[in-house]
């Protein structure tokens, strides 16, 4: 018997197998699923009658089969142009590199960062905004939605750049549904900014990273002092203003620094004046930083026992659970896991790695000086990133490149079980200035690591619906 | 003096989208009635540079005519203005109520498709009477709630069963409910009109009462009939339709995708195929899909699928270039389309369907509507004999 592609799974209460082919979990015997660990690491196996029916059942119905991907390649490559002239749904704008703060582990704020700009005076000017406004809307044609972004450095130091960019846009894309997202620190939220927002569709989107004491290790005005006291007392004047209002346009996101105490993170939320808004919460990546992360055991035990609780929440296994909103994301992408689970009739002849979405369509980035990358997170010093500008528009090669990370690691991309599930992008794969494979490969383990629990919390919602009737 | 009616329009088109654009070949033809001086789209529905074929707003081969995103110039040069349906009624409105004053300042006769508020209705019928202009207003109900009333109390008392129409009926449905049917609707009715047949067309697309088709009757979308009802009621419009039209044929435009696609992309359940296919039956089915190198086996196996459900088969597949973009549908709840250039449906056509035992054609592309109303004419002359 031909080797199945297939991940093998246990739980305390059954045996499982994830048919790469099909994207479905499979319940099996365990004289089944012994049989397949053996021939799966290519053990020698003997097939009993009983297992050979079984296996045979499975094979009739599709499953189990040894098929693979021939060839590595996404599959929007064909219809990358298609999609960069004509299907472009989000631009964001690097209103200024400027910005009043200087965090800890902003990469922007290290002077003698290579892999990342620095904080400078340089601002986009109204023209380069404009005409990357008119780009948006000559490559958007096909767009439902058109949503423009404002980011920086800190975007509302330049607010009336904002106003007028707004202002364009809703001149410019009559007759399409548009919005507007702003990335602030919220030092210089004021009431204006607050009316304006809640009258042209302006989401605002602060960066909080804890309650006072942690918030202030990392994010400080330039002069050293901390920023919480000064945001606190802007959102406290706004919402005892704009109350409900406030919370519709008002999103925040917490950048959690893993060595300090999840519960003490936590506390920011305890404080009336977050309390009921939005939130996404992140853990601090270290990309564009020499520094390495630092996990402490009191972020690890509690901030996974919130995922419990999360996950028992989600359950409705007790009544008024509390949980913490810092995990509401990571408790959506769970579900959002679940729902990406639907059954297909198996894997394509041409087919890609699952993590790059299509550069350029999703969040243009657009940078001070008018040149495009795939999105505001990738480094603006890597050339391998730009994808173009807004005087010769997109480098469709580039974007391509880009968007077919899979055709680094060929070999192993089509060998892989977690290859459709796969989220590595290119943002962390640049090393001296090329696309490297071998960053890839450093990070397939822990991908594959982190889907296979994603798998199992599959299996254990499943489990609790169908054995222990929750 | 002659009317107006068969006076030639030199007509301007606003707001152009994707919507209308399955007309123009149609509305190209009545070269004795419309003159189309002007096509203008608002710029965020395509950014048109000097000499655009409007034919660019869909990726597809030119038509010969421009577009423009200009109404004020555009304006000066029609006697007639076209105020189409479009997708994007709500963010389009006062924009659209806008144009139509402007229109009525410099004296321009109003053909409006677009659904207008009653309110604006009567102050724009009140302005045109007023400067004596024409204001055709092609967005009526078919049917006010006293109407439906009133046939669903004649459907109560005398109806008990199915009525079969003597009719050839052709149904066009589609695959996914945000396809565009339009297109193959048009086709299909306007060839047959062509070889002087008389023609009944039931549209959902309000652009197509300027065709002269009947519009989809909105009982079917009401929340306080029965199904049951609707059935019947449906059933009881096409009696209607035999009386008053004596038609050969009548081409019904079903509303919503077939059937499910996904449990993310539910498609509308196929229930108002289901609900439709119930109350009259199908002599020739006209299946629109999206854009797919799919093998072609599938049409083969869904044909079944729709014989066991709606009592017919696929007759004839009409693919457009519009893909699905699965993965963006599946993160959105809701189905997004691709727009690709038209050349790509020829191309998988001729790759993978030549030999397809379901005939799959492109409804964009002049030889294909040939060859596809040649195969229904073939296909439905073999029922002359069963009466």
């Amino acid at each position: 018997m031909e080797r199945p592609f297939i991940h093998l799974l246990a739980s305390i209460n059954g045996f499982y197998f994830y048919d790469v082919n099909k994207n479905e979990i499979v319940t099996i015997e365990k004289n089944v699923y012994d049989f397949l660990t053996k021939l799966t690491s290519n053990q020698e196996v003997q097939l009993s009658e009983e297992v050979k029916k079984r296996i045979n059942e499975l094979k009739e119905n599709g499953y189990l089969s040894s098929n693979t991907v021939k060839e590595i390649e996404h599959p929007e490559s064909d219809k990358l142009e298609y999609h960069l002239d004509r299907h472009i749904n989000q631009l964001i704008l690097q209103v200024t590199q400027n910005c009043n703060l200087r965090c800890s582990y902003c990469p922007y704020s290290k002077s003698d960062n290579s892999s990342q700009r620095n904080h400078s005076n340089r601002e986009m000017t109204i023209e380069t905004a404009k005409k990357a406004v008119d780009f948006l809307l000559e490559h958007s044609c096909d767009s439902e939605k058109i949503v423009i972004g404002f980011y920086g450095g800190e975007p509302l130091l330049k607010f009336d750049f904002i106003k007028e960019i707004i202002s364009y846009a809703q001149e410019s894309f009559v007759g399409k549904e548009l919005s507007f997202i702003l990335t602030t620190n919220a030092t210089l939220l004021t009431e204006e900014i607050v009316d304006y927002s809640i009258n042209n569709n302006l989401e605002i989107v602060i960066s909080l990273d804890g309650p006072e004491e942690i918030h202030d290790l990392n994010r400080r005005f330039v002069d050293g002092t901390g920023s919480f006291a000064k945001i606190l007392s802007n959102l406290q004047k706004l919402k005892d203003k704009y109350g409900d209002d406030f919370k519709k346009i008002l999103r925040v996101n917490t950048v959690m620094d893993p060595k300090n105490d999840f519960d003490k993170i936590n506390t920011i939320y305890g404080n009336e004046v977050f309390k009921g808004l939005d939130s996404n919460a992140v853990i601090v990546e270290n990309l564009f930083s020499d520094e390495e992360t630092i996990y402490s055991k009191e972020f690890l035990e509690k901030y996974f026992y919130q995922i419990f609780i999360g996950i028992v929440s989600s359950l409705k296994l007790v009544k008024d659970l509390k949980k913490s909103q810092l995990i509401a994301s990571a408790i959506s992408l769970i579900h959002r896991f679940e729902m990406e689970m639907i059954g297909v009739r198996e894997l394509p002849e041409v087919g890609a790695p699952g993590g790059p979405c299509v550069p350029g369509k999703r969040r243009l980035f657009v940078n001070v000086d008018g040149e495009f990358f795939p999105c505001e997170k990738v480094s603006e010093v890597s050339k391998v990133m730009n994808i173009g500008n807004l005087d010769k528009g997109f480098e469709v090669k580039r974007a391509y490149e880009l968007l077919n990370i899979g055709k680094l690691t060929p070999m192993e991309c089509k060998k892989c079980w977690a290859l459709t599930k796969c989220k590595i992008c290119a943002k962390p794969l640049e090393k001296d200035g090329r696309l490297s494979a071998d960053v890839k490969l450093s990070m397939c383990d822990d991908v594959r690591a982190s889907i296979e629990a994603r798998l199992k919390e599959f299996i254990l919602f499943k489990e609790c619906r169908t054995i222990y009737k929750i | 003096m002659y009317s107006t009616k068969f006076m030639k329009k030199k007509v301007l088109i606003y707001p152009f989208s994707n919507k209308f654009f399955p007309l123009m070949k149609a509305m190209i033809n009545k070269a004795d009635e419309y003159e189309i001086v002007s096509v203008v789209t608002p710029k965020t529905w395509f950014l048109a540079r000097e000499n655009d074929d409007v034919s660019k707003i869909n990726n597809s081969n030119p038509l010969g005519i421009s577009i423009s995103n200009n109404f004020e110039e555009e304006i000066k040069k029609c006697d007639t203005v076209i105020i189409a349906d479009c997708n994007n009624e709500k963010l389009m409105y006062s924009h659209i109520v806008q144009k139509i004053r402007n229109s009525i300042e410099l004296n321009k006769n109003i053909i409006c498709c677009f659904k207008l508020d009653n309110k604006d209705f009567l102050e724009i019928n009140e302005l045109c009477k007023r400067n004596n202009i024409k204001f055709e207003y092609l967005n009526e109900r078919d049917k006010s709630d006293e109407d439906i009333d009133i046939l669903k109390r004649q459907i109560v008392n005398n109806y008990t069963k199915i009525y079969k129409p003597d009719s050839t009926i052709i149904f066009v449905g589609k695959l996914l409910d945000e396809l565009e049917s339009t297109f193959s609707l048009v086709s299909i009715s306007e060839n047959y009109k062509k070889e002087g047949y008389n023609v009944v067309t039931i549209s959902l697309n309000s652009n197509c009462r300027i065709l002269d088709y009947l519009s989809f009757p909105n009982f079917i979308f009401e929340l306080n009939i029965s199904i049951e009802e609707k059935i019947f009621m449906f059933n009881f419009f096409i009696r209607q339709i035999e009386i008053e039209y004596k038609p050969d044929l009548i081409i019904v435009q079903l509303p919503g995708g077939m059937m499910k696609y996904s449990d993310i992309i539910t498609n509308g359940f196929g229930i108002y195929p289901y609900l439709i296919s119930q109350a009259i039956s199908s002599d020739y089915f006209v299946l629109v899909a999206p854009l797919d190198e799919i093998d072609k086996e599938f049409y083969e196996k869904i044909s079944e699928c729709f014989w066991h459900r709606f009592g017919f088969k696929i007759d004839v597949v009409n693919m457009l270039n519009a893909t699905l973009d699965i993965s963006y549908s599946m993160e959105k709840h809701k189905v997004i389309l691709n727009y690709l250039p038209i050349q790509n449906v020829d191309k998988i056509i001729s790759k993978k369907f030549e030999e397809s035992k379901i005939p799959v054609f492109n409804p964009l592309n002049n030889t294909d509507c040939e060859k596809m109303f040649r195969a229904s004419i073939s296909t439905l002359t073999k029922y002359v004999s069963i009466v």
